[in-house]
């Protein structure tokens, strides 16, 4: 089962570094949409719904220009876009309590940066089913 | 040794645990401090401003030829010669070390915001004033032989001096 994950980030830099550690992870990645902050991300689910295509999984940094992660959830559950998709929040601020404000708002994993290869896996593994990893994916960031 | 000293060579200490592990988990690189210094050339700095309660500015400078050492090796590929790209690299760096720091200075420094990374081509001019801050610091660090310098200033409570967390 190939999966469609969108990655939402202002920084380019770290879209690119998470996609990477997605494939690296295991996961069978069909595709990687970006967006640049929430509001390109809200846009990015509503394109998706417009074509019927799945987005299995959302990667939102919680620091945004535009539109910040917490905005984005709310305003994501407002829309009723991809409802049941799991969402996992990314910071570098762990002591923020928007990151309390994410989970209540529908977040179901939380990352914070710097990250291992090892907890983006783990995270993945527990909010996708064991199909959508593919079966012989090894490997690291930066390998 | 009078307290403050010990408490203020602890949150240095502190700085550099955290600048090792961001090039440790995100790089997978050693990076060892070089001393008080600034780098030199400087040619790409980052700042990160806290606001609220406590007011601190986390800035990062890297000379060019560093910086664009640093998007490679985030990205793991040579491919990182883009100035945005590399500016971009600067910032997040500067973002995950003030976001780590933020997190060592306890409970009151966690209702004050960080700001986005502001880039700039040169030295960014200080943003918070600087006197009667209760600690100015600047490292100069390496990682693989290329030098970069963080530089952090706080001004916080009288009550907030003595709270820093240990990290390890």
């Amino acid at each position: 089962m190939s999966v469609r994950v969108l990655i939402i980030d202002d920084s380019m830099v770290m879209r690119r570094i998470l996609e990477s550690a997605l494939r690296q992870s295991g996961l069978d990645l069909a595709e990687a949409l970006h967006a640049a902050n929430g509001m390109e991300g809200l846009a990015a689910l509503e394109n998706s719904a417009a074509k019927d295509l799945q987005i299995d999984l959302i990667l939102c940094d919680m620091h945004m220009p535009v539109l910040n992660g917490l905005d984005f959830l709310l305003e994501k559950q407002r829309r009723n876009l991809a409802p049941g998709v799991p969402v996992v929040v990314i910071t570098a601020d762990a002591s923020d309590p928007q990151v309390l404000d994410a989970v209540a708002a529908g977040a179901q994993g939380t990352i914070s940066k710097p990250f291992t290869l090892e907890r983006i896996k783990t995270c993945v593994a527990s909010l996708l089913p064991p199909v959508a990893r593919a079966p012989s994916a090894t490997g690291d960031v930066h390998e | 040794m009078k307290a403050r000293d010990c408490t203020q060579d602890q949150r240095i200490w502190q700085i550099d645990d955290i600048v090792a592990d961001v090039f440790q988990m995100m790089l997978r690189q050693s990076c060892e401090v070089l001393g008080d210094a600034a780098a030199s050339g400087i040619g790409i700095s980052a700042m990160v401003l806290l606001s609220g309660p406590i007011e601190a500015q986390c800035l990062v400078e890297f000379p060019h030829a560093t910086a664009k050492k640093l998007a490679s090796a985030l990205l793991g590929s040579e491919d990182a010669a883009e100035d945005a790209m590399i500016e971009d690299a600067v910032g997040e760096l500067c973002n995950m070390i003030a976001g780590g720091w933020k997190s060592t200075l306890g409970a009151t420094a966690s209702a004050s915001d960080l700001s986005v990374p502001a880039i700039s081509r040169s030295r960014a001019p200080d943003r918070i004033p600087l006197n009667g801050c209760s600690l100015r610091m600047r490292r100069t660090y390496a990682f693989d032989n290329s030098p970069f310098t963080v530089s952090l200033a706080i001004r916080e409570p009288l009550g907030n001096r003595s709270s820093a967390r240990s990290t390890k």
